[in-house]
């Protein structure tokens, strides 16, 4: 447990605090915005990471992570539409209560939620994470492989609506890591002579095109008439009513036990966690009848279950260097801007690195339970910022943002080509978020299936043969035909 | 009928074939061999690619379209404003290193922030006012607080 100390020592002064404190402050921002999410505001705040060096750049994206979890249900209580998908689930009990004159209630529980989950989530990963580590360093490319399968095929059949575009959004992914340089041997691939392609497309570009731009060009076309917000009264009070928490003490444990463990798994994020703690709350309470119509618990289930899912998300990503979800997709590609490879290795040679995620998650959920209760009437407000003040500020940024990296005007083509792409899928039903795990899961996946073969003279036995690998890749496969029997049935049922 | 699912597919389908075709000229790599090689993959997830695609040609059965049940004309207009905004973003990039940061920037905003207010009815003065606002004030905070190097143009 020393490299907490160390993460303590890096940390704890002035300059990363507030770094943290402005992060969240604008993660809550984003959060609180409908249609701004947690990944668009980390890829946007990435580029601007590059001067700060890893402690202080990784400490800013996860007070963005943070604060935007949690930010979400500022506009879920107040106008009922959440700002994320993490907060759906408040928005069942947050806007009834609000509409009965408890919106400071609602929020003052929220945010206290939101707290308790991220603390024990925080606490949970400091005690998995290292374990983990210990189990991956014996892992060789067979188990990587697995893995890299393993992620991309839970993350097709849960986070998508339609298996079959998921999976096609993600086969684009890999392919979009096809072009340039390949990953074990640098041989150019599909670079059809132009030699700004070896360099194969970046991660900002990428991210960037299909986060932000594609929502640009989607936006020209709906409009946004929001629901009359609900206002705060002034007498805003900081911490929520006792006899409400103390009720509550087993709900906020569970609903964090269980965000903290949906988080862990792969695809599954926030709003799954909250589903799944709401309605675990909801069949554990004297009062089931009473959710869904402001009831307090319903709050506090969601709120403290989407905000423990950030600690749980990135458990896989420090330790095996998979990426969880989409935020820690963004995440990962920070660590690696930062020449940080996540991975066991990152225990043993950053350990102070590793000490001050774990010490930087900590401050930021402490941070956002300040930010959020001492702004809370400020941030009510911001959410009816009118599209075209946003909008051209994200595109600015993006821009900006994509060019500083390499200072190369052919990223910036790519920014604007993918965002078209992300714009035609996104009308077409398209999922994105497996798009991306596949440009990020691709190379993983390729590189350490060909360093297998390599390294047993093109044996394919240890794939099948080692436990872990055979496992993972059991399941993955699983994972795909599972749905597809469920569908059958339900068909065969209707018919 | 052809509706939108349908020519994406055909267009993933074609995507898929030049892929494979290309694979093949990929030069070998000087470790590693067949399965083990740079071509292998691209040419599995073409594979992949293309058995999916023939599957999405299957099932967007044209009845599923919404393109059908919706305004042909809506969604026209829609594609207008859409393929103004890739112009305008294209020109944007295009113009960034002759005209430099401040002034491109302006012009875009000034070309771009109207159809995104079409509903609102933003006046001209105002959407001149939020124009110059968000370039300055974002020129301000990247060159001077953030130190990101902006295109300066070549011009000036």
């Amino acid at each position: 447990m020393e490299f907490l100390l160390v993460g303590l020592e890096e940390t704890l002064n002035i300059t990363t605090i507030l770094i943290i404190a402005g992060s969240v402050f604008l993660g809550i921002f984003f959060g609180a915005i409908p249609g701004l999410t947690a990944s668009l505001g980390i890829a946007l705040l990435l580029p601007f990471t590059f001067g700060l060096g890893p402690v202080n750049g990784l400490a800013a994206l996860l007070g963005m992570y943070v604060g935007a979890t949690s930010g979400g249900m500022i506009s879920a209580t107040l106008i009922g539409i959440p700002g994320t998908g993490a907060s759906i689930v408040t928005t069942f009990d947050g806007y009834p209560m609000a509409q009965q004159g408890k919106a400071n209630r609602a929020l003052s529980l929220g945010v206290f939620a939101s707290l308790v989950g991220g603390v024990i989530s925080m606490i949970l990963l400091t005690f998995i994470a290292p374990l983990l580590a210990r189990v991956a360093l014996m892992f060789g490319p067979w188990e990587y492989f697995a893995l890299g399968i393993f992620g991309l095929t839970i993350v097709v059949s849960v986070s998508s609506n339609n298996m079959l575009k998921g999976l096609i959004a993600a086969c684009l992914g890999v392919f979009i890591t096809m072009i340039g340089q390949d990953p074990v041997v640098a041989t150019p691939r599909f670079t059809f002579g132009f030699g700004q392609l070896e360099g194969g497309f970046s991660l900002l570009p990428t991210l960037l095109g299909f986060f932000a731009i594609s929502r640009f060009f989607m936006d020209v076309s709906t409009t946004d008439k929001l629901a009359p917000a609900i206002t705060l009264d002034n007498k805003y009070k900081v911490f929520p009513p006792l006899g409400d928490i103390k009720k509550s003490i087993r709900n906020l444990v569970r609903s964090s036990f269980i965000g903290t463990w949906i988080g862990i798994l792969p695809g599954a994020g926030g709003s799954i966690a909250s589903f799944l703690a709401y309605d675990r709350a909801r069949k554990a309470s004297k009062t089931p009848e009473k959710f869904g119509t402001g009831h307090s618990e319903g709050v506090i289930a969601s709120e403290s279950s989407n905000n423990s899912v950030t600690g749980g998300a990135l458990i896989p990503l420090m330790t095996l260097g998979i990426p969880g979800d989409m935020v820690t997709a963004v995440i990962l590609g920070g660590l690696l801007i930062h020449g940080l490879q996540p991975g066991p290795m990152l225990f043993s040679n950053n350990a102070e690195i590793v000490g001050s995620i774990f010490i930087g998650l900590l401050f930021a959920t402490i941070l956002m339970f300040i930010i959020q209760s001492g702004l809370m009437r400020y941030f009510a407000k911001i959410i009816k910022v009118p599209k075209h003040i946003l909008l051209p500020v994200i595109i600015v940024m993006s821009m900006v943002g994509t060019f500083s990296a390499n200072n190369r005007i052919f990223d910036l083509w790519v920014l604007i080509i993918f965002g078209f792409i992300g714009y035609i899928l996104i009308k077409n039903k398209f999922d994105l978020a497996p798009l991306i795990l596949g440009y990020i899961l691709g190379p993983i996946i390729e590189k350490n299936w060909r360093l297998g073969l390599m390294a047993t003279n093109g044996d394919y036995l240890p794939f099948v043969t080692r436990p872990v690998s055979v496992l993972l890749l059991t399941v993955a496969v699983l994972s795909i035909l599972y749905p597809i029997y469920k569908s059958k049935r339900a068909a065969k049922k209707s018919a | 009928m052809m509706n939108s699912d349908r020519i994406l597919a055909v267009v993933l389908f074609l995507f898929s074939v030049f892929m494979f075709v290309m694979s093949f000229s990929i030069p070998p790599g000087t470790l590693g061999t067949g399965t083990a090689g740079p071509s292998f993959f691209p040419q599995i997830w073409a594979v992949i690619l293309a058995v999916l695609s023939i599957l999405m040609f299957i099932k967007s059965a044209p009845e599923d379209s919404e393109y059908t049940h919706k305004g042909l004309i809506q969604s026209l207009r829609e594609y207008k404003k859409v393929i103004y905004m890739l112009s305008a973003s294209l020109a944007y990039i295009f113009l960034l290193g002759i005209l430099g940061y401040i002034i491109t920037t302006l012009l875009f905003l000034i070309v771009t922030i109207p159809v995104l207010a079409a509903e609102a009815k933003v006046n001209k003065l105002k959407i001149l006012f939020i124009a110059a606002a968000i370039t300055f004030s974002t020129y301000v905070i990247f060159q001077h607080v953030l130190n990101v190097f902006l295109p300066a143009g070549r011009i000036f």
